[in-house]
């Protein structure tokens, strides 16, 4: 269907004012305005209601969502993750690196190998103690091949 | 009143909707209550079930103002709410009888009435068998876009069709009444 098909002239001649003339407009019940407005005026109170009880449900539900995230219980629980027995630096070891490094990463210059494992443990947990030092001596720099 | 101040008045009713929804729906019923019984009656094929259908209207506009706030053109949101209610409270009666308005046809013309009143009123009364015998969904959208004065785009959207079916019944329903008026115009 093209568009000329939708290019509909407006009504105008002779039949035009005979249809408008024919619309009759009818007489309306005598009680139908006090009717309507008396039922009007009570949607108008349970509208409102309705719209203060949605309000309020999303305040109510706001509060219970923040209250869950801050409770006091909940934020020493962040604090002190419990762990399964494994410390938080060889949950990161990856295989293959020596113990205290922590996925591979590069070391910033200056900083021992064991600097980076207590400073990982340290940015993850920040209350958590300080781990001892491990077992083994850090190893000596090896020379870099010409 | 002229469709520029209807709509103007219409607009400045709505826009007080919210602010004083008591006076403000009063002054809507004022200016809308007989066009919206009228449509509805052609539908609904009687005035009660269509001025319940308003008063259902006007509830929920009462009880939930921000739909008809927010619409872009209020007067064809009006139309396709009392449409729906109509619809729906036929549906409730399960009967459709559409467009046989028997309060329409019987416009009593009473003695005392002058003689081109009279010469009117059955010239109004010839116009709407005519367009009585259209088929419905022809007769429907003559109805929205001479009495209730809709643009073809509203009448789609009121009706929830393309224009392009609004735009066929529409030279249907014309072709049909240009013939059956030609008499009544001579």
């Amino acid at each position: 269907m093209n568009s000329d098909f939708l290019r509909i002239p407006e009504p105008s001649g002779p039949e035009t004012q005979l249809l408008r003339s024919a619309a009759p407009l009818p007489t309306l019940s005598p009680e139908l305005r006090q009717r309507v407005l008396t039922g009007c005026g009570r949607q108008i109170v349970v509208g409102k209601a309705i719209r203060a009880s949605q309000q309020l449900a999303a305040v109510a539900a706001s509060v219970a969502v923040l209250c869950w995230l801050f409770l006091p219980g909940r934020i020493e629980e962040r604090s002190h993750p419990e762990t399964s027995g494994a410390p938080a630096d060889t949950l990161l070891q990856a295989p293959g690196l020596p113990p205290g490094t922590s996925l591979g990463l590069p070391a910033p210059p200056g900083t021992s190998l064991g600097n980076i494992a207590a400073t990982d443990a340290a940015q993850s947990t920040p209350a958590a103690p300080p781990k001892p030092p491990t077992a083994q001596p850090p190893q000596p720099p090896v020379p870099l091949q010409p | 009143m002229d469709a520029t101040a209807f709509h103007q008045a219409l607009r400045n009713c709505i826009g007080q909707l919210t602010q004083q929804p008591h006076s403000a729906l009063a002054e809507l019923f004022d200016l809308t209550a007989q066009r919206l019984v009228r449509y509805a009656s052609t539908i609904a094929g009687n005035q009660p079930d269509a001025e319940d259908a308003l008063q259902a209207v006007f509830s929920l506009l009462a009880r939930d103002p921000r739909y008809i706030t927010a619409a872009l053109s209020p007067w064809p949101y009006l139309i396709r709410s009392i449409r729906n209610e109509t619809l729906r409270i036929l549906r409730k009666k399960s009967r459709s009888t559409l467009l046989r308005s028997k309060s329409s046809s019987q416009n009593s013309a009473g003695s005392h009435t002058p003689p081109e009143q009279l010469l009117t009123d059955e010239i109004g009364q010839q116009v709407r068998r005519i367009i009585q015998s259209l088929p419905p969904e022809q007769a429907e959208v003559v109805l929205l876009k001479h009495w209730e004065e809709l643009t073809f785009a509203e009448i789609a959207e009121s009706l929830n069709l393309s224009q392009n079916t609004v735009a066929s019944r529409y030279r249907y329903a014309i072709e049909k009444l240009q013939r059956s008026l030609e008499p009544l115009i001579r």
